[in-house]
C-alpha cells in the first residue's frame, strides 16, 4: 500500500507544479496586456524568432514588449531587419481583434520587407 | 494520585491514514480532470500567405460573419459545415488560389478558423488579402 501512496503523492505534486514550469518574458508580457491568442489546428511547434510583435485588444502595438506607434512601426521593423541576413518575425495578435487590424499589421510588415512571418496560435487539449 | 495515574493501562493511539489518502486521491482526480495543456503553435505566413498570386483561377473569398459565412460574389455558404465547404471547394477546384478577405466586424480568431477549415478540406493555396 505504501508504494502506491508514494506514487500518488508524486503524481499530485507533479500536476500541482507542472503548469508553472516554463514561463518566458513574452509569456509574462502576454498576461500583463491580457493577450488571448487565437486557437488553430496547426501542429507546427513555435520556433525562435528575432523579434515579436504584439497586437493587443485595444489595438496597441508592441515590438519586443516596447510600445510602438503604428506610424513608426515600418521604420522600426526596417531598422531591425536590415541588420540581419535572415529576419524572422512572430506576430502575436489577440484573437478578439478585428481581422482587418491584423491584416493592417501584416501589410506594414510586408512593406518593411519582412517575408518570414509567423502568426502565433495555440492548441488547447484537456487531457495531458 | 500520581501513582494511580501511572498505573493506568496504556492504550496505543495511532493516527488513521485513510482520510488523508482519500483527500489525496480526490485532489489527484481533480487535477487530472481539470488540467488543460496549452501548446504554443505557429502559423507560418511566409510568401504563400502574404503574397497574392496573380493567377487566372484566383477565387476571392469574403468572410462575412463570425460564425463563418463566406461568399465569393455569387454563392454564399456556411464554412463550418464541412460537407458544404468541401462541395463548394470541389466545384471551384482545390488547386485554385483562394484570397481571403474579411468584413470589419470579423475577428482574427474567425479568420484563423476559416484558414484551418479550408486546409482541412483540401485547399492548399490560401492567401490573406493584403492589397
Amino acid at each position: 500500500m505504501i508504494p502506491l501512496i508514494n506514487v500518488v503523492f508524486l503524481m499530485l505534486a507533479f500536476l500541482m507544479i507542472a503548469g508553472e514550469v516554463r514561463k518566458t518574458e513574452d509569456d509574462v508580457f502576454e498576461e500583463q496586456i491580457d493577450l488571448m491568442l487565437p486557437e488553430s489546428k496547426s501542429q507546427r511547434e513555435r520556433e525562435d524568432h528575432n523579434a515579436v510583435l504584439f497586437l493587443d485588444q485595444s489595438n496597441r502595438v508592441y515590438l519586443d514588449r516596447q510600445l510602438v506607434e503604428l506610424s513608426e512601426l515600418e521604420t522600426e521593423l526596417r531598422e531591425r531587419s536590415t541588420t540581419m541576413s535572415q529576419f524572422d518575425l512572430m506576430v502575436q495578435a489577440d484573437a478578439r481583434v478585428p481581422a482587418q487590424d491584423t491584416q493592417e499589421i501584416l501589410k506594414i510588415v510586408r512593406s518593411a520587407g519582412i517575408l518570414r512571418v509567423s502568426l502565433a496560435t495555440i492548441t488547447t487539449s484537456i487531457q495531458p | 494520585m500520581l501513582d494511580s495515574l501511572t498505573n493506568l493501562p496504556r492504550t496505543k493511539k495511532s493516527v488513521s491514514l485513510v482520510p488523508l489518502i482519500d483527500i489525496v486521491f480526490i485532489l489527484l482526480l481533480f487535477f487530472l480532470l481539470t488540467t488543460a495543456v496549452v501548446k504554443d503553435r505557429q502559423l507560418s505566413m511566409n510568401s504563400q500567405l502574404l503574397e497574392t498570386t496573380k493567377q487566372v483561377d484566383t477565387v476571392h473569398v469574403l468572410l462575412e460573419t463570425e460564425s463563418g459565412v463566406i461568399s465569393n460574389g455569387s454563392n454564399k455558404i456556411e464554412s463550418s459545415d464541412t460537407q458544404e465547404l468541401s462541395k463548394w471547394l470541389r466545384s471551384l477546384g482545390f488547386e485554385s488560389s483562394y484570397v481571403i478577405d474579411v468584413l470589419p466586424e470579423v475577428s482574427t480568431q474567425a479568420m484563423i478558423s476559416l484558414l484551418d477549415r479550408m486546409r482541412d478540406v483540401g485547399a492548399t493555396n490560401l492567401t490573406i488579402n493584403l492589397q
